[in-house]
Order: C-alpha cells, then sequence, then structure tokens
C-alpha cells in the first residue's frame, strides 16, 4: 500500500513541478562501418543508425504515456566518428556528418553526439582530418554535435591539441556567420571527458561502453527549485544544511524516476541500460533554471560571493540523493550551467554579476565548464586557446569532468545580445577581463605533464 | 498472518471455514484487540485486514479462516460480545476469494486537487466507471482551501491512457479541479529504495 504523503509528495512534483525526464540518449557504436570509399562509409553509417534507432522516438513516447511524464528530448550518441576517419581526408569527414544529421533526422532526433576524438596524448590523422573538417561540418549541419577530448587526469594536457581546436572554432564561428556563430554552439572541448554522457553537445559513446545502451538524464532544476521554495514557505528561517537535505531528497525521487522511464525504454528497445546522469539540465524557460535555484537558496544577484559555496551545495546534495538512489549514476552528474540555457545565469551575465572569471571558480565546485558563453567575434585564436587551457588545468588536477562550451559571435562586441532560439537561447557578449597577454605561453605548444596525483599504481 | 502462539495449528486446519467480516464503530481504545480476541477464541487466523478511521468511527475489514463447522453466525455472535452495542458487525462466508474485477489491469494512481464541492466523488467515480476502470483504495484530505482526493485504481489493460488522462483532466476542469493519473511504478520507485529494475515485471 502507497503511503499517503510519499503519494501526495510525489504527485506534487509531477503535477505542480514539471517532473520530467530531461532525455533519454541511446548509444550507438559505429566501428563495424569502416570502409575505404568514403561513400559506402557514410552510407553504411547511416543505415546502420536508422536500424538501431528506428523505435527509439516510438518507445520513448509509449514509456512517456504509460507512466504520463514527458521525455524531453531523445538523442543519438555514436562511437567516436574520428575512428572511422583513419585513412580518410577531411572532405570524408563532412561527407559523414552530413549522413549522421540524416540518419538523426530520419529517427527523428534533434541531435546526434559523437563526431568525437580523443586527443590527450596526440592527433593521428583520422582526428585531424575530423578536426579541420568541424567547420564545415558543423556549419552544414544542424543536428550533429562534436566534441574533443584534449587532457585527462592520467595524461596531462595536449597543448597543440587545444591549439588547433581554438582555431576550429574560430573558423566554425566564421563558417556560420550568418547564424551568429552558431556552429560552435554544437562543439565542446573537454578534460576528463565521461563515456557515457547522456548530455548535448557532449555526448558520445566511448571505447569502454558496449554496442548499443540508453542513457538518460534526469529532470530539469525546475523541480529541485520548487521543493527549495516550498521547504522556505514551510520554514523561512531553514539552514543551509536543511535546504541541503531537502535537495538529497528530491534529487534521490527525480533519479529513481529517471532510471524507471530509462530501463523501461533500454528492455522495449533489447539494449542494456548503461547510467542516469544526475545534472541539472536548464531551458531558457521561466522556473527551469539552475541559477534560479541559487536564488532560491539566498544568493539574490548571481556572481556574488558566496555564489561558488551555493553552487558545491547544490552540486554536492544532488549527487548525495542520486548516488543512493541508484547504483548506475554517470555521465557527467553536475550542475550543469550552460549560460545561454540558462535564464537567470544569462540575465546575470548580461546585469554584469556574473563573469568569465567567476564561473570558471564555479566550476571547480561542479563538473561542466564553461558552457554556451557568447564572445566577442574579434577574440584571438590563443585567448581562446588559453580559455580552454585554464578550464582543462581546473579539471586535470581536480580530476573531474570540465569542458569549454564558447561562442565567438562574429562582428559582435560585449554587451551585444544575441538569440539563438530554443533550447539554446539567448545571452549576452562578454569577454574575459584580460583577454590577451599569454599568447607566447599559448604559443609554446607541446604538452603539460600530468599532475603527480595521478601516479597513484 | 497472525500466526499467533500455535502455528502448527494452522497448518494443521482442515478444509477451514471463510468468512469476510465487517465491523463499524465510533472509535475507543481497544477494538482491534477485542475483535482479535473474539477471533482467537474460535481457533481462527486472520489472512487479510484493512483497517482506518474516518471522521471518528473506527472501520475494519478483515478476512479470517477458523476450524471447519464455525459458521457466520458463530462468529458474528463471539464479536458481537467483544464488541459495544451500537457497533455495526457484518460476517459472510466466501469460498474462494474473489477474482479481481479488472485481472492483468494495471495500477495507477490518480489525483485530484480542488475545491471542496458537493458531487465531486460522483463525478469522479462515474468517469472511471464510463472507462471501465476499477478504484481500490480511496483517500481525502484537506490542503489550505483545497480538497484532495487520491484514488488507487487499475485501468483495463487495453486503455489508451493519453486519451483517459486527457478525458480525466477535461471532464474535472469544469468543476475547478486538477486532476492527473499517474502509474503506480512512478510513486514505488520515488518511494522505495529497491532496484529499479524490479518494478519493471511487478
Amino acid at each position: 500500500m502507497l503511503k499517503r504523503q510519499d503519494v501526495l509528495s510525489t504527485l506534487r512534483m509531477v503535477q505542480e513541478e514539471n517532473l520530467d525526464v530531461r532525455t533519454v540518449t541511446l548509444g550507438i557504436n559505429l566501428n563495424a562501418c569502416s570502409q575505404r570509399n568514403p561513400e559506402k562509409l557514410a552510407q553504411a553509417v547511416r543505415d546502420r543508425i536508422v536500424a538501431q534507432a528506428r523505435d527509439l522516438v516510438r518507445h520513448c513516447d509509449d514509456v512517456a504515456a504509460r507512466y504520463g511524464l514527458p521525455i524531453v528530448n531523445k538523442r543519438l550518441a555514436v562511437s567516436p566518428v574520428s575512428v572511422l576517419l583513419e585513412g580518410h581526408a577531411p572532405a570524408t569527414a563532412v561527407r559523414l556528418a552530413r549522413a549522421l544529421d540524416r540518419a538523426a533526422g530520419e529517427v527523428r532526433v534533434d541531435l546526434i553526439g559523437g563526431f568525437s576524438a580523443l586527443v590527450q596524448k596526440g592527433v593521428t590523422p583520422g582526428e585531424r582530418a575530423l578536426i579541420e573538417s568541424l567547420p564545415r561540418a558543423l556549419s552544414r549541419t544542424r543536428r550533429v554535435c562534436a566534441s574533443l577530448n584534449v587532457g585527462t587526469t592520467r595524461a596531462g594536457l595536449n597543448v597543440d591539441a587545444v591549439r588547433l581546436a581554438a582555431a576550429q572554432i574560430r573558423a566554425a564561428a566564421e563558417a556560420s556567420r550568418a547564424e551568429r556563430g552558431f556552429a560552435c554552439a554544437k562543439l565542446v572541448v573537454f578534460a576528463n571527458m565521461p563515456e557515457d554522457n547522456p548530455f548535448m553537445a557532449g555526448a558520445m559513446l566511448g571505447p569502454g561502453e558496449p554496442e548499443r545502451v540508453v542513457n538518460v538524464g534526469v529532470s530539469g532544476p525546475g523541480v529541485v527549485k520548487r521543493a527549495v521554495d516550498r521547504l522556505l514557505r514551510r520554514d523561512p528561517a531553514a539552514t543551509l544544511d536543511e535546504l541541503a537535505e531537502e535537495i538529497k531528497h528530491t534529487a534521490f525521487r527525480v533519479t529513481r524516476t529517471g532510471e524507471l522511464i530509462g530501463r523501461e525504454v533500454a528492455e522495449r528497445l533489447g539494449v542494456p541500460f548503461g547510467v542516469v546522469d544526475l545534472s541539472l539540465a536548464p531551458t531558457p524557460r521561466v522556473g527551469d533554471s539552475v541559477g534560479e535555484i541559487y536564488q532560491s537558496l539566498g544568493v539574490r544577484r548571481l556572481g556574488a560571493p558566496g555564489t561558488t559555496a551555493a553552487v558545491m551545495l547544490l552540486n554536492d546534495a544532488v549527487k548525495k540523493g542520486g548516488a543512493f538512489a541508484s547504483s548506475a549514476v554517470g555521465g557527467l552528474s553536475g550542475a550543469f550551467i550552460p549560460v545561454m540555457e540558462d535564464r537567470a545565469l544569462s540575465q546575470a551575465m548580461a546585469d554584469g554579476t556574473l563573469t568569465i572569471e567567476k564561473l570558471e571558480a564555479m566550476t571547480a565546485v561542479c563538473s561542466v565548464g564553461l558552457d554556451m558563453i557568447l564572445l566577442p567575434g574579434d577574440i584571438s585564436e590563443e585567448a581562446l586557446a588559453g580559455i580552454i587551457l585554464d578550464e582543462a588545468a581546473i579539471g586535470i588536477a581536480n580530476r573531474k569532468t570540465t569542458g569549454v562550451r564558447v561562442i565567438p559571435v562574429p562582428g559582435a562586441r560585449p554587451g551585444d545580445r544575441v538569440d539563438f532560439g530554443g533550447l539554446f537561447g539567448a545571452g549576452t557578449v562578454t569577454r574575459p577581463a584580460c583577454p590577451e597577454g599569454a599568447a607566447a605561453f599559448v604559443r609554446r605548444g607541446g604538452h603539460i605533464p600530468a599532475p603527480i596525483h595521478s601516479l597513484t599504481n | 498472518m497472525l500466526p499467533l502462539d500455535h502455528p502448527e495449528d494452522l497448518r494443521s486446519m482442515p478444509d477451514p471455514s471463510r468468512h469476510v467480516i465487517a465491523v463499524l464503530l465510533p472509535d475507543r481504545v481497544g477494538i482491534l484487540r477485542d475483535v482479535t480476541a473474539g477471533v482467537v477464541a474460535l481457533g481462527g487466523n486472520i489472512e487479510g485486514i484493512r483497517q482506518t478511521v474516518v471522521d471518528g468511527f473506527f472501520s475494519l475489514v478483515f478476512t479470517a479462516a477458523f476450524p471447519a463447522g464455525v459458521t457466520a453466525e458463530t462468529v458474528r455472535a463471539a464479536l458481537a460480545r467483544r464488541l459495544d452495542a451500537d457497533a455495526s458487525l457484518t460476517v459472510r462466508a466466501y469460498g474462494a476469494r474473489p477474482r479481481p474485477p479488472l485481472a492483468g489491469g494495471v495500477r495507477y494512481v490518480a489525483m485530484t486537487r480542488g475545491p471542496d464541492r458537493p458531487g465531486t466523488i460522483h463525478a469522479i467515480s462515474a468517469f472511471f466507471v464510463e472507462h471501465g476502470i476499477n478504484i481500490e483504495d480511496w483517500q481525502v484530505e484537506s490542503e489550505g482551501a483545497d480538497t484532495i482526493y487520491t484514488a488507487q485504481v487499475t485501468l483495463p489493460p487495453s486503455v489508451d491512457f493519453r486519451r483517459v488522462q486527457a478525458a480525466f483532466r477535461a471532464r474535472l476542469a469544469p468543476r475547478g479541479l486538477s486532476a492527473t493519473i499517474v502509474h503506480e511504478n512512478i510513486f514505488r520507485a520515488t518511494n522505495e529504495i529497491g532496484p529499479i529494475k524490479g518494478l519493471l515485471h511487478a
């Protein structure tokens, strides 16, 4: 028999707090598609994706209907495409990106990740082909998302790859000038990239993953915000540990819901269930913002001293609740901070209270990094590389994932407003307080060795 | 249930006489003790039980197995002796357990929230009947100005849940009620700590 109070609190989450599952992402290994002939390769990739993912959306819709809970996004993550590009030219990479785009459209998913290369220790010819194709691949497709891993705690940081990535970010922005650099919104540069992340743009099916797998992302931040607000209405003097406890309980529930939905979709597809990613992924909608949670906690002006501590509190409480809820927690599992996609954070950036430097500090205590930040179009490659290096260094030294997804907007200056629409949101162009001055350091290239605490064996 | 002090007696009960028993009276301390004393005195074993208090009235329904030959009238007399004079008591013999009205159905929880008006429960239950939905449990409580009705229901396996959900909301909206139906597994997932995998085939 269900307990009355449990029923009411769960119903409240469903009916009033927009409990949902943010994403169900099907991972597909493409390595069997390897071909010397570019045309046949692209066809094999398209055929395999359509064959494997044909029923994803239908099953997701059926499970969502059965449980009365929306699955907001249905997506695909493929194994790193660079593996298929050994012996091929960048033109083949563009052809492959188009094949991915077409296949994703045919199976009715909005984004497909895995146009990726893992280059933390070095860049193979196939990986270079993929990286050099990024401006064309991302500006000529709608659904393809790309990612690069430039460093790990065990391998250190590949500065040459970072410089290459920075150059391609600028070129991708220029290639999508008509869309204000939108191609860059589909490219993430990671350190310690997870192999099972279901969220875009960084989703891929890592080399250690099964042939096919379903990973899910839990409900958005709105549920947590409303739980915090409800506690504060009941007890306006609630302390931070009491708030952390409330968030933990809420995270337990959203994680269990995510796993339930993910497992049922996986079973219907006949594939293994992978992980629940605990990240609270915001959308530009009011009431679905990570920044609004911090505001509810008492950080009225995001970026004020105390903001980083609020980030830590939230991230830790979500992880504790989620880890108790499920033995299958993975992916990024941190507080997502994609600035443009988060209404409160985007507003704080526009108000000037939140800066790139503060965001960098915040990412030291949550997982994602500098995400969806608009930069002036004239920012130098060295400055871009420096931003990536700094963020990657935080991840590598702290044994955690960090990433950079920045958009240099061609022709834009600090303070300009840019709106990508839909889930990608809107924001204000900003810049580092001191954008230039480290070019000589960046240009040295090479490799930053792994930090000493990696030598644990 | 209730193996009491001599479980071997229950195992050796040949051809038991089964009864379903309902007890209703103003609540006081000790009612359950008195009822179970009557059952024990007849050598019976309680198999299923549900008890609650509604607006000060104690309500108990239970099933019990007694040694062969114990009639409904014997049980009624044994219990009546131990209960207050104004207690309502119904005892009915049965053979096999009744089959559930919707075998193979899917369990959901339905909730409405809004102002308390005459006819609300009738409107909700009439909706369920129209869609072949069976109510298994029903609770009501107040929260501020709202009255919240919560029902555990079973939907026929063939029903289109999306249409039922939409129709439920549409039917109750003119009464000022928000309404929703949610699969039972959502509640079990969010309130139990066992493996999720076990819920998929429950």
